[in-house]
């Protein structure tokens, strides 16, 4: 193995433009104030020698047998297939099923429509008969209302009910029985 | 005259008729709507006569009342 030689220091104001004039990324501007630093700075000069030295071990990489990329790639298919089982272990439960899970699921769908069907029947018999329980409109606005259509038969047959109760009062008259038939069949 | 109550009262009280009870509500509605103004004025100012009876005495007309109507649907059945 080679022995790592650090870099040389150069000037600090110059230390990053050194790189990318080194990468020949350097603005225009930069790279002309490098070229005339240059000649007048030794240590810059040594900088720049150093990363031309240098960086091309370290970009270097180690050749590696064929051998090593053919286990890396079954090891990695290998943890792919892990993580998926990982992910969908829920699919082994269905696995036994799938000879027959299409058309399982397709009867299923039948059944759950039409009992949907059958209880939605049953729902709007169900609003139907809700509508005719509607309070109705006329007593809505007023509880007074109801209690008077609850009485209407009664306040129709009042006069003859007021005479009865008072000839009842009285208990000298004996017409009551008489005036009742005829306040019922009012 | 009828005194104005909340909407909600009516509504709180319908639920607790019987089936025959809203069945006679709905007929007289029906009925009452059907009526000539003249009637309807007569029951208006029958209905707040009975409204200003005595307690007793709305209590013993009712009573009677319903006593009659009991009688009359026994024959009727």
């Amino acid at each position: 193995m080679k022995s790592v030689v650090p870099l040389e220091g150069a000037c600090k104001s110059f230390e990053e433009d050194l790189v990318l004039f080194y990468y020949g990324e350097s603005a225009d501007a930069d790279r002309r104030r490098v070229e005339q630093h240059l000649p007048s700075c030794a240590a810059c000069r040594r900088f720049v020698d150093d990363l031309r030295r240098l960086l091309p071990d370290m970009a270097k990489s180690e050749e590696l047998p064929q051998s090593f990329w053919d286990a890396y790639y079954r090891d990695t298919l290998a943890k792919l297939a892990e993580q998926d089982r990982q992910k969908y272990w829920w699919r082994d439960l269905f696995a036994p099923l799938k000879v027959w899970a299409v058309p399982a699921f397709g009867t299923m769908a039948v059944v759950v429509l039409a009992i949907g069907l059958v209880l939605g029947r049953g729902d709007s018999k169900r609003v139907t008969e809700g509508s005719s329980e509607a309070i109705p409109q006329a007593i809505l606005s007023d509880a007074n209302q109801l209690e008077f259509f609850e009485s209407m038969d009664m306040l129709e047959a009042l006069s003859k009910l007021e005479e009865q109760d008072e000839l009842k009062a009285d208990p000298t008259t004996n017409q009551s029985s008489k005036l009742t038939s005829l306040a019922v069949n009012a | 005259m009828l005194v104005a109550t909340p909407a909600s009262a009516a509504g709180d009280n319908w639920p607790n008729l019987s089936p025959k009870e809203k069945e006679r509500v709905r007929r007289n509605i029906d009925r009452y709507e059907k009526l000539p103004p003249q009637d309807k004025e007569r029951l208006r100012e029958e209905w707040d006569r009975w409204k200003k009876f005595p307690q007793d005495r709305r209590d013993r007309i009712k009573q009677r009342y319903d006593e009659q109507r009991r009688d009359r649907d026994r024959n009727n059945d």
